[in-house]
């Protein structure tokens, strides 16, 4: 992988070592399988949509890091 | 800490519409009939203006719906023919960036633009950029999806548009760059797992040569003069390279126009119809 940036890489990956590893799990909600992570009050945020439908991608309520709660 | 929203054993019995209750729990707030003609159909026609949508306590369903869901009032818009695809902060490519960045997740976007591409009702794509670059794949994956596609595209950068920002600001049929905008052309440099052997090098210069073949095929600079912005001594403080301000990039052939907003729209509206008249042919 190659950064091609004017940022400081410095600035870039700031806390890449510190942060503890991120936990994913993957769910079905509204019938599109999603990447999620757990965020606060029994509630998911998307990381990815696993989708191949190109319409899901277009759909506001599963964009990356929106908050869906299970079914 | 926020406590009383969203927790399993519903005691919160605020007077608000926020509830843990579905709307079919709630008949004297939301008294839902599907068949009730008036509700806005998703089978619908696309041309014909859909029915407004029922309004319940001087609030939409929609209002309601992510109010209780999101937490915030979303007020529903009228759909429009032209989408936009805004590419912000950082391209992130195969590696997870840490949160402090604000990314443009590829892996999310190439599905829209292959969405957009197929959507009938969709007829134009208005990119607006104010990214510091990113991932060099990544930025040539959007952009190689940006410039194959049928439907005009326009894009704009405001802000900057640096390194990996300039082959996707390239990437559209016509290009504008706000007077104040910048964007930084340097050399692609060290990072990630490369080993410091000669051919380090070679790999470098490869990558390299594929950025420069992409925006010397895809604006009006040619190869010399890019080289020339991108190794060039004394613009930069922490490195070689040079930065472009508005006027300065559209003199160099790199972007076609000065412009904002308007502009950019009124254009991408013109390729519309100008596609409209060739019958839906490529603009290519």
């Amino acid at each position: 992988m190659i950064l091609y940036t004017p940022m400081q890489l410095e600035l870039v990956f700031e806390g890449l070592d510190k942060d503890p590893p991120r936990c994913f799990e993957q769910i079905t909600h509204r019938g599109t399988s999603l990447l999620v992570e757990k965020a606060s009050f029994g509630r998911y945020r998307i990381i990815r949509v696993l989708s191949t439908d190109p319409a899901v991608f277009l759909d506001p309520a599963l964009q990356p890091d929106q908050l869906v709660r299970p079914e | 800490m926020f406590h009383g929203y969203g927790e399993p054993n519903e005691k919160y019995t605020g007077g608000t519409p926020v509830s843990e209750n579905g709307p079919e729990n709630q008949p004297d707030l939301y008294p839902y009939d599907p068949d009730e003609p008036g509700e806005s159909d998703p089978d619908e026609c696309p041309g014909e203006q859909p029915a407004q949508p029922r309004r319940v306590q001087g609030k939409t369903r929609e209002v309601i719906e992510s109010i209780k869901e999101m937490g915030t009032s979303e007020v529903p818009a009228p759909k429009s023919s032209i989408h936009c695809l805004t590419i912000v902060g950082q391209i992130e490519g195969h590696l997870v960036l840490p949160p402090q960045n604000k990314t443009t997740k590829y892996e999310h976007v190439i599905p829209q633009l292959v969405a957009l591409e197929d959507n009938n009702e969709i007829e134009g794509i208005l990119i607006i950029l104010n990214t510091v670059g990113g991932d060099v794949e990544a930025g040539l994956a959007i952009s190689e999806m940006i410039t194959s596609m049928s439907k005009p595209t326009v894009s704009l950068v405001l802000g900057g548009g640096h390194s990996i920002g300039v082959p996707v600001a390239v990437s559209a049929n016509y290009s504008f760059i706000a007077e104040t905008a910048s964007m930084t052309i340097h050399p692609i440099r060290l990072n990630g797992l490369v080993i410091g052997v000669p051919q380090t090098y070679e790999y470098l210069d490869k990558m390299q040569d594929r950025v420069i073949r992409f925006v010397t095929g895809h604006s009006k600079i040619d190869e010399a003069a890019l080289r020339e912005l991108m190794f060039r001594t004394g613009d930069l403080a922490r490195d070689i390279g040079s930065v472009l301000i508005g006027k300065e990039a559209v003199d160099k052939g790199l972007i076609d126009e000065v412009g904002g907003v308007g502009e950019a729209v009124a254009k991408l509206k013109a390729l519309i119809e100008e596609r409209k008249k060739n019958k839906g042919e490529s603009l290519h």
